[in-house]
């Protein structure tokens, strides 16, 4: 085989790994990077809303809860108004940062380690766990690149998908109640944390 | 004018003569106050134990524990020893489970249950505890929030009965009836005592041949005899108009009746042994009543005290014959699990009847 052929053959072969295995790593560092900036906002103490607040804004640099609002509504998001889909993702928002801080916050100076990340369409699942010093708690960002950033389309904790989580309850809620319903309820729910939500 | 004044002269010196009666008389609501202030001392230094039995050792039991220790002393323990600590020693009026990988679960969104072991017949303690598990979601949500997202659910199991919850009447019925009961006997044998004596009664029964023993045994068990009527009139009474629960074991309820009545009777009779005249009767014997009952837990739940005033409380009879009722009626106890709480009550009459018989002086005014 020619010298040229056998580098094209190559590249063919080795490219999309390499091209992987680059996306692979921009993923696990946009992960690494906000929760060693989470890790630094909770170690340093202080203010509890100032922290609160801090941990919103790394909270939201990781998470796109706008795909994973029109994610957990599925067909019934684009049936709405644009007035109502805008009320609905800022409710959305809210609850998921929220929950997902919840869990955070729930471990003491925790400590992440993180797995072998994997590809999932056009997706990369990167791994981490949470290692107390009794047990272990697993924590998946399905990461998707947009516009040359990575962000979390979806958090799967324990096996179980929070975006799921979501869309399973919205589906039971909406078959005996309207989407105004809903919305109201989610106010309800995302009732103002100190330091503001 | 002048005679008015010559008579209360003379009554003050009266009284000033008699200053053992004096003395109670100043003493009394120093130490009643004392020790009430001291009783109730206890309602918010976090003086509830609250044993936890943390199956789940993740960070959804050390948030809850964190939190729950702001308003009761958390221990850490065995399933075992919390059942125990509920249904055996009856020191906590409740337990929590929470059981193994909550942590997980609420992580993951799905709800876990806690288990709430409780003794029914320390209500009150038991609604302090439910209160404090909203207390602790309040605190929580300072910390992590874990009970906001309805992910913890309560299971309330009865330890010690049938019954999850018990009317406040089955509560305060006996404390009231050991009050009034003791106050009837306490000055029925002191005045009775007393009154024979002054009167002249006592001079002519002593000449009698009649043994001593027989004498005040008499005079004893005539009062005991009214003492258990009344007792057993306030329990029918709260029966049939508070629906008060007469427990189970009838036997059972007519021992601890019998028991207590009995030790409320040779109890009578130290008392009265300490008084020399019908004026020291009153504030001693008031004394005594108030600070029995409050201790020993006639008027308001046990675990508002103190653990050092708990621990006081084991020497007064008022605490046994509580607990006995409570077996009883609010436990659903059978004849054999209170016997050693009746024998606690037989042997602490008999032997301050005994003292009480020592010190007392049937001799004539």
């Amino acid at each position: 085989m020619p010298v040229r052929r056998r580098v094209l053959v190559l590249a063919l072969v080795l490219g999309p790994a390499l091209m992987g295995a680059a996306a692979s790593d921009g993923a696990v560092a946009a992960v690494k990077k906000s929760l060693d900036a989470a890790l630094e906002v909770a170690r340093a103490g202080g203010n509890r809303d100032e922290t609160l607040v801090a941990l919103r804004a790394v909270a939201r640099d990781i998470l796109d809860t706008r795909a994973m609002g029109r994610r957990a509504l599925g067909d019934v998001f684009a049936a709405q108004p644009p007035e109502q889909q805008v009320a609905y993702l800022e409710l959305f928002d809210q609850l998921m940062v929220r929950a997902y801080l919840q869990k955070l916050l729930l471990f003491r100076d925790p400590h992440f380690d993180y797995g072998e990340p994997r590809s999932a369409g056009n997706a990369v699942i990167v791994r981490t766990t949470i290692v107390t010093s009794r047990d272990e708690y697993h924590v998946d960002y399905e990461m998707r690149e947009r516009d040359g950033r990575w962000s979390a389309t979806d958090v799967i904790v324990e096996g179980i998908s929070l975006t799921d989580n979501y869309r399973s309850q919205f589906s039971s809620l909406l078959r005996d109640r309207s989407f105004q319903e809903l919305l109201d309820l989610m106010r309800s729910k995302t009732r103002p944390l100190p330091g503001g939500t | 004018m002048k005679t008015l004044f010559t008579i209360t002269w003379k009554d003050l010196r009266l009284i000033a003569r008699d200053r053992a009666a004096i003395l109670f008389l100043v003493l009394v609501p120093f130490v009643v106050v004392t020790v009430l202030a001291e009783s109730l001392a206890g309602s918010d230094t976090g003086s509830l134990l609250l044993p936890v039995v943390n199956e789940d050792q993740g960070p959804v039991a050390s948030v809850l524990i964190q939190a729950l220790s702001e308003y009761a002393t958390v221990v850490e323990v065995d399933r075992a020893e919390a059942e125990y600590l509920v249904a055996g020693k009856k020191t906590a009026p409740a337990a929590i489970v929470v059981p193994e990988h909550t942590s997980k679960r609420y992580l993951a969104t799905r709800p876990s249950t806690l288990l709430l072991l409780t003794d029914p017949a320390k209500g009150a303690a038991v609604g302090a505890v439910k209160a404090y598990l909203l207390l602790a979601d309040r605190k929580a949500a300072e910390i992590a929030d874990p009970l906001s997202q309805e992910l913890l659910v309560m299971e309330e199991r009865n330890l010690t009965g049938s019954r999850s919850s018990i009317p406040p009447a089955e509560q305060n019925v006996p404390g009231f009836s050991i009050m009034f009961v003791m106050m009837g006997v306490l000055f029925g044998v002191a005045f009775g005592l007393h009154d024979e004596r002054q009167w002249g009664a006592i001079t002519r029964l002593l000449t009698a041949p009649i043994p001593r023993v027989a004498l005040l045994g008499g005079k004893l068990l005539a009062r005991f005899v009214v003492g258990l009527i009344q007792l057993v009139l306030l329990f029918v009474y709260g029966h049939l108009v508070f629906g008060l629960s007469l427990g189970r074991a009838p036997v059972a309820l007519a021992l601890v009746m019998i028991a207590v009545v009995f030790c409320m009777t040779g109890f009578s009779l130290l008392v009265s042994a300490f008084t020399r005249t019908r004026e020291q009767v009153i504030p001693l014997g008031l004394t005594v009543i108030m600070v029995f009952c409050a201790l020993g837990g006639c008027w308001w739940p046990m675990y508002q005290m103190p653990p050092w005033l708990r621990q006081a409380a084991q020497l007064t009879f008022t605490t046994w014959a509580m607990e006995g009722f409570h077996d009883v009626i609010l436990r659903d106890r059978a004849v054999l699990d209170i016997l050693p709480g009746v024998g606690v009550l037989v042997v602490y009459g008999a032997v301050c009847l005994a003292a009480g018989a020592r010190l007392h002086r049937l001799d004539a005014a």
